[in-house]
């Protein structure tokens, strides 16, 4: 139950009480357990995985949907089977694409063969020349990375090692959901000492059924091994069926570091309830760089449990939360082991009438001696119909600490833009490379055509002409 | 050829009257200094000219290079070729110095600049100023000392080459050798197609800089106008003869 | 023992952070001792009852815009159950200050408190209240657990400046229940000042609206928990005015086996533009066995606002340290030393020196004793 224990501190005449009679219980007809063999016969899967979703969607089915955070009434929680569903016939053509989206691609320049599959059309992007290159290195060190559904046949016993034990289909209503249909996403495994030099960018998104919504991401990298991840991209994702439930398990051991960037914009219908989890051991190291835009409504919190003595992790993020956005985002931090550290720098953008919600956990627990932490969390408002909240808990179990937290909200100062304009540059530019400067620490974490991309967005979003 | 001509110009800060009718005219190739006691509003006319948000203009005309000033927006004047050094540079966080530096290069000159040629020039004039080349990479102003940002506000003019460049107590945080070159830099930004307009009350900078006039401003007016030997008068009477002369002026109306 | 089986039929909350006690909300039957001492002419002080107290509330205060207090279950049993309390009321035009001191002692005759307080300061005028709560205990056959359950209302005017200070010292195994709603109006500044040093289960709420523009309030908050102490402290400044400016300021240390829960919320309303709100929390931990959770939040609305918050737990001041270990100072000896000095920088302000004094005692006694 880790995601629910934190929450409710907002308000402690409501929240402090325990209350059993505030919850919603959905019945989800569609969804059986004949789709779900389904499902698992047409990916030929393993009789253990099969028993796995099946147990899920039994969990699945006995969860209420929370009512803490974010409004979750208009999910479309009935009609997910007919977007797994093998051989699934609900696909929209380009024609019912919006407009909005469409010219979104347009300015953010992405080629033709790709914003017919972002747009969940239907069309295999083709991925597989630039794939079939990076593979030949790849196996000459021993790596393996391959999509999430050829995995589990192929690499049986690694990731039934792994597979749903950090998050796990009793964890949350929607790990258990995850846990029933997932389809599709990225599997990559780093054996001991080896140093994966260029990051890895994921394809298998794009191709997988039920528009991605559904992806696993299974990273483990071995004892001493190191690898940079990149999963995502700036272009919108966009989807008729508006549930995006991905799960993304990250395993670090002993002296190994993984950083794990992502930029998740999906189209503005969208809820994206994604859970991510890392577990770091011994001296290992975890980076997240994050970039959360879009969808109408985001709970998104990066988790990093530091299990091993020495273990660290970083976060960096930025959440631009606009127009009939409601962004609650954040992330997690237990120090369950000595001499962990970690650092949190987060920042958020909040505009016309967008609500940019930071939540925050950081819990050492009573072995956890010799810990140091700091959290940095900035709000920026760019008008006052907008809001921006921050909530952060700090458990502190030990008196052997170092904890600090600090954090700001503000407007952009008329003073700033002034001393711009002054040099000739217009109003709305110096609005933006302001906003833009505020964003660098993410940005410059991020490789090249990332960090322009991500720009090319914050421009968009600025401009508002983003759908 | 004028550049500047200000009339009767009178402006408010949250209600109280700062200026009260500045009448100035800056011709090509020269070099003007503005000298008064602290509050007299020197700084005031630098920021009404650039169109600072707070100064509210109750009366009065500019014309700069023929066109009317106050109808400009901040970014208008500064393409029109005006530059203003100020007193407390801003910090802009995740801008680097060379960014900006192109960006508002780009912007007043209407074209992008060529980045090895450009970058060249720019760390040049950075040579002479003595500032290391560090400081391309540093996000704008943030952790500068206040003599680094002030430097960086005349690497901004040499870089931007404006037709009229307003100094606002340029020499205030810096030591005397800093003083000394960025002077003698702004003396060789000088030339017969542009002006400048050197605000201060540190008398010394006449050591570095011939000025054609000197005025002297106090409570909101230019009480007097002259040459060099002004700037004597100054130093060896103080400003308090320069009030009493407004006095009389005021009584004698 | 018969007070302990006497229970009202009010309803105990289940709250998740601090276990309340079962024995919560006992009936009442007789006052506390109380020993006023007022200082000033012109100011009225009148018991808390009747109608005419109803109907000064109802006008002039908005009970219900607040929502971070110990909750409609306290709120409803001090109500229901009180049984002391005053009306301290300035009155108008007049410029000197006005000061009222208020010692309570809860003992084992009557070891329930529970009460009322509205405190008035009229336009442009100057008031300070002083509440110190203690115990006299009897021999530890007859001792018996005090509980002391208190709402304080403070209305401070157009241009008035009101300072209350609440300073607690029940023993060990006592409970402390309090909440002070605070409404500032134009002008008008409000300091608070709260002083933690005893009782088991101890739970305050301090909320205050900023109404009007250029309204102003400090909070100082300092606490001493031990051995088995839990502790639940939420400070609430709330913006609505423009120009309006706040600071919560909270210093403690916790040692035993004790266990804190800091709420800070510093909240901007639309329409309270160029505001400024500052709230910090400095906690010093003193024995492994300690539970410190805080939860510093940011609630914003208005975009032309600065708000900050800063929370520092188990750090100490580097260079502080380094300088006293220099000279012969264990380390944990540093740590008391400066611990001290935080909270004298609070007890220095509080302009009553046999009350300073006694807190120090109290501290200097607290920082020698249990801890290793």
């Amino acid at each position: 139950m880790a995601q629910k224990t934190h929450i409710e501190e907002v308000n402690r005449g409501i929240y402090d009480v325990i209350n059993p009679e505030n919850h919603r219980f959905v019945a989800d007809k569609g969804l059986t357990e004949d789709i779900i063999r389904e499902i698992s016969r047409e990916k030929n899967e393993p009789e253990w995985m099969l028993e796995f979703r099946l147990k899920s969607l039994e969990i699945y089915k006995s969860k209420p949907i929370p009512t803490w955070g974010a409004d979750l009434s208009d999910l479309d929680v009935e009609n997910i089977v007919h977007y797994v569903k093998p051989n699934t016939d609900m696909k929209h053509s380009w024609d019912e694409v919006p407009e909005e989206i469409k010219q979104t691609f347009e300015r953010l320049g992405i080629p033709e063969a790709e914003r017919k599959s972002l747009a969940g059309v239907g069309a295999q992007y083709d991925s597989e020349v630039v794939y079939h290159s990076m593979q030949e290195d790849l196996i000459k060190q021993g790596v393996i990375y391959t999509d999430m559904d050829s995995a589990v046949k192929q690499h049986e016993d690694i990731v039934r090692k792994y597979f749903m034990t950090l998050i796990t289909n009793r964890d949350h209503k929607f790990s258990a959901l995850h846990g029933a249909v997932w389809s599709g996403g990225s599997f990559v495994y780093v054996p001991e000492g080896v140093q994966v030099e260029l990051p890895l960018q994921s394809y298998f998104r794009l191709n997988a059924k039920g528009a991605g919504q559904f992806e696993h991401t299974l990273i483990v990298v071995e004892k001493g091994a190191s690898l940079h991840f990149i999963e995502g991209c700036s272009a919108p994702k966009y989807s008729v069926q508006n549930l995006h439930a991905g799960a993304v398990e990250l395993f670090v051991k002993e002296e190994a570091k993984l950083r794990y960037s992502t930029i998740e914009n999906w189209s503005r219908n969208m809820y994206n309830l994604n859970t991510k989890r890392s577990v770091v051991d011994k001296n290992g190291r975890i980076e997240w760089v994050s970039g959360s835009f879009g969808s109408r409504v985001s709970m998104l919190y990066p988790m990093s449990i530091l299990r091993g003595e020495g273990a660290s992790s970083e976060f960096t993020g930025i959440t631009f939360a606009a127009k009939g956005q409601y962004l609650d985002t954040g992330t997690k931090v237990v120090h369950s082991a000595p001499n962990t550290s970690s650092i949190v720098n987060s920042k958020s953008i909040s505009k016309d009438g967008g609500h940019a919600f930071y939540r925050g956990l950081l819990r050492v627990t009573p072995n956890a001696v010799g810990v140091k932490s700091t959290v940095n969390c900035e709000s920026l408002m760019l008008d006052n119909r907008s809001k921006s909240d921050t909530l952060p808990i700090i458990e502190i179990g030990n008196d052997q600490v170092d904890i600090g937290h600090e954090a700001k909200i503000g407007r952009i100062s008329d003073e700033t833009i002034f001393y711009l304009m002054s040099r000739g540059i217009s109003e709305a530019e110096a609005k933006a490379m302001i906003v833009r400067g505020f964003v660098e620490p993410i940005t410059k974490e991020l490789p090249l055509e990332y960090a322009v991309e991500l720009n090319n967005l914050i421009t968009l979003e600025l401009e508002g002409t983003i759908g | 050829m004028q550049i500047i001509k200000i009339d009767n110009l009178k402006s408010e800060v949250d209600g109280s009257a700062i200026l009260k009718g500045i009448d100035l005219t800056i011709n090509k190739g020269e070099i003007h200094v503005i000298m008064g006691p602290n509050g007299a509003g020197k700084s005031t006319l630098a920021n009404v000219l650039m169109g600072h948000p707070s100064h509210e203009v109750t009366e009065g005309k500019v014309t700069f290079m023929g066109k009317d000033l106050l109808d400009m927006k901040v970014d208008e004047r500064a393409k029109a070729g005006l530059f203003l050094s100020f007193q407390y540079p801003q910090e802009v966080p995740g801008v680097t110095v060379e960014n900006f530096l192109r960006t508002a290069k780009k912007e007043v000159s209407g074209i992008m600049p060529m980045m090895t040629q450009f970058n060249k020039d720019v760390k040049k004039q950075m040579s002479d100023l003595d500032m290391d080349e560090k400081y391309l990479s540093r996000y704008l102003n943030q952790g500068f000392s206040g003599g680094e940002k002030k430097k960086n506000e005349i690497l901004q003019m040499a870089v931007l080459n404006p037709k009229l460049a307003i100094l606002d107590e340029t020499d205030s945080g810096l030591d005397v050798d800093a003083i000394r070159v960025v002077y003698e830099t702004v003396q060789k930004l000088a030339n017969e197609n542009n002006a400048i307009l050197v605000i201060t009350h540190y008398n010394k900078i006449l050591n570095y800089i011939k000025p054609d006039v000197v005025h002297v401003l106090v409570d909101g007016k230019i009480v007097k106008s002259g040459d060099l030997s002004l700037a004597e008068e100054i130093e060896q009477k103080g400003y308090e003869s320069f009030k009493n002369a407004l006095d009389d002026a005021s009584l004698s109306a | 023992m018969d007070h302990m089986k006497t229970q009202t039929p009010y309803k105990v909350p289940n709250w998740k952070r601090l276990t309340l006690p079962e024995s919560l909300f006992p009936v009442v039957s007789a006052s506390v001792l109380e020993t006023v001492q007022p200082k000033g002419a012109h100011h009225t002080l009148m018991p808390y009852h009747g109608d005419e107290v109803r109907q000064l509330i109802e006008t002039g205060f908005k009970t219900d815009a607040f929502s971070k207090h110990l909750g409609g279950d306290f709120l409803r049993y001090i109500d229901g159950e009180s049984k002391q309390g005053h009306v301290i009321k300035t009155h108008a035009h007049t410029p000197d200050v006005q000061k009222i001191k208020i010692e309570y002692q809860l003992n084992d005759q009557t070891p329930y408190q529970v009460e009322n307080h509205l405190i008035i300061a009229e336009a442009g005028t100057k008031l300070e209240v002083v509440l110190d709560y203690s115990v006299l205990n009897g021999t530890e056959a007859t001792k018996l657990e005090k509980h002391h359950y208190g709402t304080t209302r403070v209305i401070a005017k157009r241009g008035s400046q009101v300072r209350l200070v609440k300073v607690q010292r029940l023993s060990d195994e006592d409970h402390y229940f309090d909440q002070v709603l605070c409404q500032v109006e134009e002008g008008a500044n409000l300091e608070l000042i709260d002083v933690q040093f005893g009782s088991r289960n101890k739970a305050i709420a301090y909320e205050t609206h900023l109404l009007g523009r250029h309204a102003n309030a400090t909070l100082h908050s300092l606490y001493f928990g031990e051995e088995h102490a839990q502790l639940d402290l939420s400070f609430t400044m709330k913006h609505f005015g423009a120009q309006s400016t706040s600071t919560i300021l909270s210093k403690g240390a916790l040692s035993g086996n004790s266990k804190k829960t800091f709420r800070g919320n510093l909240i901007f309303e639309t329409g309270a533009a160029q505001s400024v709100g500052r709230e910090k929390e400095v906690v010093v931990l003193l024995d492994e066995r300690v539970k410190s959770d805080s939860i510093p939040a940011l609630l914003c609305s208005e975009d032309d606002v600065i708000g900050e918050h800063a929370a520092s737990v188990g750090q100490l001041d580097g260079e502080k340290v380094f300088y006293l270990m220099s000279r012969g100072l264990s380390f944990m000896e540093a740590k008391k030393l400066v611990i001290k000095a935080a909270f004298e920088e609070v007890l220095m302000t509080l302009g009553d020196e046999t009350l300073k004094a006694s807190l120090e005692e109290a501290l200097d006694w607290r920082l020698s004793h249990g801890i290793q």
